[in-house]
């Protein structure tokens, strides 16, 4: 699994790591139960502070995409809770999407084709 | 002579060696030309082409002016004159081959963005999770062989005289004594070889395709050739630290051994980055068809005249090269500040030696008495003896074979640590052209001494005697 980093980007890059992690775990590239690097491995391997993995693998355990102890190191979790809804955050990400896409003149058959579209592919 | 053909045999090579390389960074390598991200399509630009065209031009004469400058050395007998054209060819050697390189580094970055090629440049890293401290090559068992004999014949100075009563009589102990710190501080390059291969394994993983298990074997085959490197590079150091330490223990041509033994050395070093650079072609023909270029980063920025990499937000210490082959290191880490100060230093001393070494031999040495004292001076007062301690001075007409153990060695002027032939140690002071030398002694020790000239010899003697 590939991780793309953009420095120029607004978004911090603990939170693009914990973005690609999920969209990996969601296209198989990651599978249910896979060891995760380690904290020290990731940051070596990426060229930024421990602290910065530190704090994406922290969130991903809080939303219960992984789980760690202290023989195993972080692994992909076997089974995700069944929420069947959006958390706070991501309603909002989805509003901000949905206004772009309306403000560009994108019509709603077409924005839901291209959602079931993604839907598909991840 | 033989210094001068050594130094021939050692530093012509690395020219050729650098010149293929800086020759090769004119074809594009992973989207990488001239220390710029470029594409491929871009090489077909008129623009680019006329830089390339300037650039073979430029290597071509340089390397012309380059390969004839060192054949002057064969025209002078002073030693500090040819280690001095050497040193000087060297510091110009590496700048006539790398400014057409910056040059044609900072004219492809213009041409860059003269045609908006930055724009459409990619600014993303991209790094390989599962590799992340995966793909490693480098286990201690294979270097352990190499390593542990080095430190064997290393410790094998210091270890020999503690058996003074079972070995044979016949045991050099001076020679040991004298050289046993130079020669553990050699065996001690065993080991820095398998610390830079350790070092080089844990290099970050490059990503050159979108499939993980492409960038995981690639890895792997590169990695394996530098562990391959490192390792006949460990044992090329043993078996030469093995030699000297035979030849220092049992008095086998010591000088001889060394001396040879570090021209052997250079030159198999240099010999083997061909098979390395060889096996490197080989792995990137094979991945070739997968490299994707466009997951190259665009970061010229970061690289200053397109070899210094130079990225404080990188904390990467070591870093692929962009032209050649290995690794360089980040000139914004703590690490890489210390590594640039060091090198500077190195290259300043350079020219520093050189002065040093023109006044060793150009500078007559003096030899008189006076205060009471025997003074010998050679740029500095060598030997201040009171004229009360010195005891049977001797007026010689034949000088006896003296090694050096420490000090100087030049065709007119010996001075230092010495030993005689098969004998002890003795203090030296003179010119070995002369025909007249002062042997004395004083405070147990053996001195061998002289003035300039056979004049100043004698009237110091004179002097010595009243």
């Amino acid at each position: 699994m590939i991780i793309c980093l953009d420095d120029t980007s607004d978004v911090p890059i603990y939170q693009q790591i914990r973005n690609q992690i999920v969209v990996g775990i969601s296209e198989g590239k990651l599978s249910p139960g896979e060891q995760l690097p380690t904290v020290r491995a990731l940051a070596g391997e990426i060229g930024i502070n421990s602290m910065t993995v530190s704090k994406a693998y922290q969130l991903l355990k809080q939303e219960g995409y992984i789980y760690s102890d202290r023989r195993s190191g972080a692994r992909v979790r076997t089974e995700f809770e069944q929420k069947e809804k959006l958390s706070k955050e991501s309603v909002a990400l989805l509003k901000q999407i949905i206004s772009e896409a309306k403000i560009s003149g994108m019509k709603k058959e077409d924005f839901i084709k291209k959602c079931e579209a993604y839907f598909g592919e991840v | 002579m033989l210094m001068n053909f050594m130094l021939f045999l050692m530093m012509y090579p690395i020219m050729i060696l650098v010149y293929y390389i800086m020759m090769k960074s004119a074809q594009p390598k992973n989207g990488i030309a001239f220390g710029a991200v470029i594409k491929k399509e871009w090489m077909e630009d008129e623009g680019i082409a006329a830089i390339t065209a300037d650039f073979f031009r430029k290597m071509k004469r340089n390397l012309l002016v380059l390969a004839l400058v060192p054949f002057l050395c064969f025209f002078t007998e002073h030693l500090s004159i040819q280690i001095t054209i050497w040193m000087i060819w060297l510091l110009v050697m590496l700048a006539l081959i790398e400014f057409p390189y910056a040059a044609a580094n900072k004219k492809v970055r213009a041409r860059k963005r003269e045609m908006g090629w930055y724009e459409q440049a990619n600014k993303t890293a991209y790094t390989e999770v599962k590799a992340a401290g995966a793909v490693r090559r480098v286990h201690f068992l294979p270097f352990a062989a190499p390593v542990f004999l080095s430190a064997a014949a290393g410790a094998a100075g210091y270890l020999i005289p503690l058996m003074r009563e079972i070995l044979p009589e016949n045991v050099d102990y001076i020679q040991i004594e004298s050289f046993r710190l130079m020669v553990l501080c050699l065996s001690l390059i065993t080991l820095l070889f398998y610390i830079a291969a350790v070092w080089m394994d844990r290099q970050k993983t490059e990503v050159i395709s979108l499939d993980s298990d492409i960038n995981v074997n690639y890895a792997r085959a590169n990695k394996n050739i530098w562990k391959n490197f490192w390792l006949r590079a460990a044992w090329l150091n043993t078996l030469y630290i093995c030699a000297v330490a035979v030849a220092m223990i049992a008095d086998l041509r010591f000088f001889e051994v060394i001396f040879w033994g570090v021209v052997a050395f250079t030159l198999l070093g240099i010999f083997l980055c061909f098979p390395m650079i060889r096996e490197k072609e080989a792995v990137e023909r094979k991945y070739r068809t997968e490299m994707d270029p466009t997951l190259v980063k665009d970061d010229d920025d970061n690289w200053l005249w397109g070899t210094l990499y130079y990225n404080p937000g990188d904390r990467h210490i070591m870093v692929s090269k962009r032209v050649g082959i290995g690794t360089t290191i980040n000139a914004a880490t703590p690490v890489g500040k210390g590594f640039l100060v060091f090198s500077a230093a190195a290259i300043l001393s350079l020219p520093i030696m050189c002065v040093w070494l023109i006044l060793l031999e150009f500078t007559p040495i003096s030899l008189k008495v006076s205060e009471n004292c025997l003074k010998a001076e050679h740029l500095k007062v060598d030997y201040e003896i009171p004229v009360s301690d010195i005891e049977n001075p001797t007026l010689i007409y034949e000088c006896p074979s003296l090694k050096k153990i420490s000090g100087t060695a030049m065709e007119r002027v010996e001075k230092g640590t010495f030993r005689i032939s098969g004998g002890e140690k003795c203090e030296v002071f003179l010119n070995p052209q002369n025909a007249v030398f002062i042997q004395f002694d004083a405070d147990g020790t053996t001195y061998f001494m002289s003035g300039a000239d056979d004049k100043e010899t004698k009237e110091a003697y004179e002097n010595l005697t009243k």
